[in-house]
């Protein structure tokens, strides 16, 4: 028993525990590579931990040349694994460099092995020499020959691609771990290379420490990849702690989080989404399950965001209601992201869902409210024009009754004229007609309709309809009204009495403008066809609208009419928008103010012709 | 009965100018003015009218005018024929009479202001009232003019002389007032009572009133 017959095994047993934590973390999940050839490695060094135990201690040639030939083995293994890991741990590396290596330096170790005497290093003779603390140990004299310079290349060609990788590394930034392990890779077998060579020449009297320089080399990538098993046991408690706060969020703002595996068709919805949709907590999820939740005049259009997130690139929004078990409807506003696989394939459908019950009654009331006031403000223009609205519908009264009275003292005179007879009717007809007319417009503008859902209009059709609603008004003002009207205008996506309305307001504008210039009135009302949208137009020969009042002209409570509320141009331009529309103003370089209502062209799929 | 008692009354070369921007209302007061046994011209706006009616009027005429016109409304129309010799009398209609515009046509001579719609009665009745002040009218104008030809053939004495008796001056007063005798006096007042082709002196001052002298 002495230090050498205490050291070699521990180094064997050092080894063997390295290589079976390994191989315990290489069979677990994540990267197993570099602890797979970490554990071969740490196998070949205890194997030749333990051979050069032997050698050391054995007494005669034969003997010594059978443990030597047995040695390629595991140095042929050690070689291949350290390549390895360097090529799997760094994840670079030129790996012709590193087949050539391992092929050379493997090709050696097997022609030593199955040659029956070793051909790398073949023992000529044994000596005894005496070492540190006067223990006595076997030496070789050893010769080399062919294999041993092929043997020498491959060593020679691995730490060439083990320098290469290492400076690949570097420059990607792992500066330590390529100095470490590539640092001490390169030296350590350098150091046991010259040493044993020293040894086989005889010029230092030491036995063979080439387990030790391989244990060295065993712990700088131990120590790496211990550093790589600790990161990754302290990124999965961070994960876990953002999981919790995530979670914490996620109940705190009521959100709830899902997940749809698309090719199993499995949904996995945190619990407050379960809460949420109503569904048990231990029921499982498909797609359809989800779609039977859905309020079922929404599963269209769910289905269709669906479909588009995972066609296209944009990712998946919707709202839509869900009806709970117990019948109560709920809004949800649900958003998420698609992941693809390599080949571009959706896999998953990852998002959060919330209530949105409160908000979406809250604009529902903010639009009921919107209407109340267009309605308001509609009536109260009706009420401005009451006084020319009568006279419109007095003038085909009064010929209606001249008419009838007429044709009643015909009759009553006993000697009616049969063709006058008939041109009177017709008359009162056609009057009748007019009447009934005008009373359908004023009905459709009183009438108070729920947000009406766009519709495709006619214009020119529309402002004729107005005209016909301010004869009077216009008239009674002196005003002239000149059309120039756009023929085989496409219809366009609004409603036709809010189209009369925002028209109304634009003329009754232009009107009292124009009353402070003390000329007669002129307004040109045009409509025209540009960039796939309608242009309706209001010009009047007032005096423009002054610089100040611009930036705020589309404010309410702006106004600089006396006795005006300043609503009518704010609620036009909010009509406007809700079809998708514009409505600008300008001044028109040769005088007079220009009202610009943009309207987008009906699609003819989408908005059928009424 | 009101239709019946019109076309009793001579009811030739009486004509009704409808001025009316509203086509069917024309047509359908000119039907009543017809069957009322008048003649009917319709206009649709006061230009029209004022474009086709530059003659004097010389057989009675009324207007039955819509007060808002686009162009020359119902009022400014009935100014512009204010300035004609014997103007043809206004009917004002209208589908929305306010109260400044009603008052100004009254202050204008306008016969009355029928709100459309209006009985055709009414209407009638307005337009024989119209007619009638028309004739009046023409006839006086007619009068007036013959006393002026007639004045017109009076020397200056004769005139001063003129000016004296209607005022009911006695032959001797008017004698001392002018520094002539008494008979000269008798013959010319014996040639204004000629030339002016009246019999009394009572007839005389109503020509005088006629004319405003």
């Amino acid at each position: 028993m002495n230090w050498m017959t205490l050291a070699w095994p521990m180094v064997a047993a050092a080894c063997v525990t390295l290589a079976l934590i390994n191989l315990r973390i290489a069979l677990g999940d994540g990267r197993r590579a570099p602890h797979f050839f970490f554990f071969t490695s740490a196998l070949a060094v205890a194997a030749i931990s333990g051979l050069e135990l032997t050698l050391l201690l054995a007494d005669d040639l034969g003997r010594y040349q059978a443990v030597l030939r047995w040695a390629a083995l595991p140095i042929g293994i050690m070689v291949a694994s350290v390549t390895g890991f360097v090529r799997t741990f760094f994840c670079t590396g030129r790996v012709w460099l590193a087949l050539t290596g391992v092929g050379l330096t493997v090709s050696a170790e097997i022609a030593s092995l199955v040659g029956g005497v070793s051909v790398v290093r073949h023992a000529l003779a044994v000596r005894q020499v005496e070492t540190f603390g006067g223990v006595r140990c076997t030496v070789p004299t050893v010769v080399g020959g062919l294999w041993t310079l092929v043997e020498l290349a491959g060593v020679i060609v691995v730490m060439a691609f083990v320098f290469d990788a290492s400076l690949a590394l570097w420059k990607r930034g792992g500066r330590r771990r390529a100095v470490i392990v590539g640092g001490s890779i390169i030296f350590f077998f350098l150091v046991s290379r010259g040493h044993a060579f020293l040894v086989e020449k005889g010029i230092v009297q030491t036995p063979y420490f080439v387990s030790f320089a391989f244990l060295a080399v065993l712990i700088a990538m131990g120590h790496e990849l211990s550093y790589d098993v600790l990161h990754a046991a302290r990124l999965s408690n961070d994960l876990e702690k953002s999981e919790q706060r995530l979670k914490l969020a996620a109940a705190a703002a009521r959100l709830a989080l899902w997940e749809w595996d698309i090719r199993k068709d499995r949904i996995w919805v945190s619990n407050e989404g379960r809460l949420l949709y109503g569904v048990s907590p231990d029921e499982e999820i498909d797609f359809k399950r989800f779609a039977s939740t859905v309020h079922a005049d929404d599963r269209v259009a769910v289905k269709r965001a669906v479909d588009e997130a995972l066609l296209g690139q944009e990712p998946f929004a919707a709202e839509y209601r869900v009806v709970l078990p117990d019948g109560t409807v709920r809004w949800i506003a649900a958003g998420g992201r698609v992941e693809r696989d390599a080949q571009a394939r959706s896999t998953l459908l990852r998002g959060v869902s919330m209530d949105v019950t409160e908000r979406k009654r809250t604009e529902l009331e903010v639009a009921h409210q919107r209407e109340e006031l267009a309605h308001l403000s509609r009536v109260s223009i009706l009420g401005e024009l009451s006084g020319s609205i009568a006279h419109e519908l007095n003038q085909p009264l009064a010929a209606m009754l001249s008419n009838a009275q007429v044709g009643l003292r015909s009759v009553g005179a006993g000697q009616p004229d049969l063709t006058e007879m008939s041109a009177i009717f017709d008359d009162i007809a056609a009057d009748a007609k007019r009447v009934g007319g005008i009373i359908h417009g004023m009905r459709a503008m009183f009438k108070k309709n729920a947000p009406a859902e766009p519709q495709a209009v006619d214009v020119n059709e529309a402002v004729a309809d107005t005209l016909n609603l301010l004869h009077s008004e216009i008239v009674g003002r002196k005003a002239r009204v000149d059309l120039l009207l756009a023929e085989a205008l496409p219809r366009v996506i609004a409603g036709h009495v809010e189209i009369q309305q925002v028209l109304i307001n634009l003329i009754l504008n232009s009107l009292d403008a124009v009353k402070a210039c003390a000329v007669p009135a002129r307004i040109e009302i045009a409509t025209m066809r540009q960039d796939g949208r309608v242009i309706l137009s209001v010009r009047d020969n007032g005096p423009g609208i002054p610089a100040e009042v611009m930036p705020r002209l589309f404010e309410p409570f702006a106004t600089n009419k006396p006795g005006g509320l300043g609503l009518g141009l704010a609620i036009c331009r909010r009509i406007t928008d809700r079809f998708g529309g514009e409505l600008s103003a300008e001044n028109h370089p040769k005088g007079g103010a220009v009202f610009r209502m943009v309207l987008t062209v009906a699609d003819a799929q989408k908005a059928p012709r009424q | 009965m009101l239709g019946t008692s019109l076309h009793g009354m001579s009811a030739t070369n009486q004509t009704v100018f409808i001025v009316d921007d509203d086509p069917s209302v024309c047509r359908s007061l000119s039907r009543v003015v017809r069957h009322a046994g008048l003649e009917a011209r319709t206009f649709s706006s006061a230009e029209e009218f004022l474009k086709t009616q530059t003659a004097p009027f010389l057989h009675p005429t009324c207007l039955v005018l819509d007060l808002h016109m686009p162009g020359l409304s119902g009022l400014e129309l009935q100014q512009k024929l204010a300035a004609y010799s014997a103007p043809c009398p206004a009917i004002f209609i209208s589908g929305n009479g306010d109260i400044p515009s009603t008052v100004k046509a009254m202050k204008q001579g306008a016969v009355t202001f029928l709100t459309k719609p209006f009985d055709n009665d009414d209407l009638l009745r307005a337009i024989v009232e119209a007619l009638e002040k028309h004739r009046a009218l023409l006839e006086s104008d007619l009068q007036v003019r013959a006393i002026r030809e007639r004045m017109g053939e009076l020397t200056e004495r004769e005139r001063e002389v003129m000016s004296w008796v209607v005022t009911g001056a006695l032959n001797k007063q008017i004698a001392a007032e002018l520094g002539i005798v008494e008979n000269t006096v008798k013959v010319h007042r014996a040639r204004v009572m000629e030339k002016m082709r009246v019999v009394s002196v009572a007839d005389l001052v109503r020509a005088c009133a006629l004319v405003g002298k």
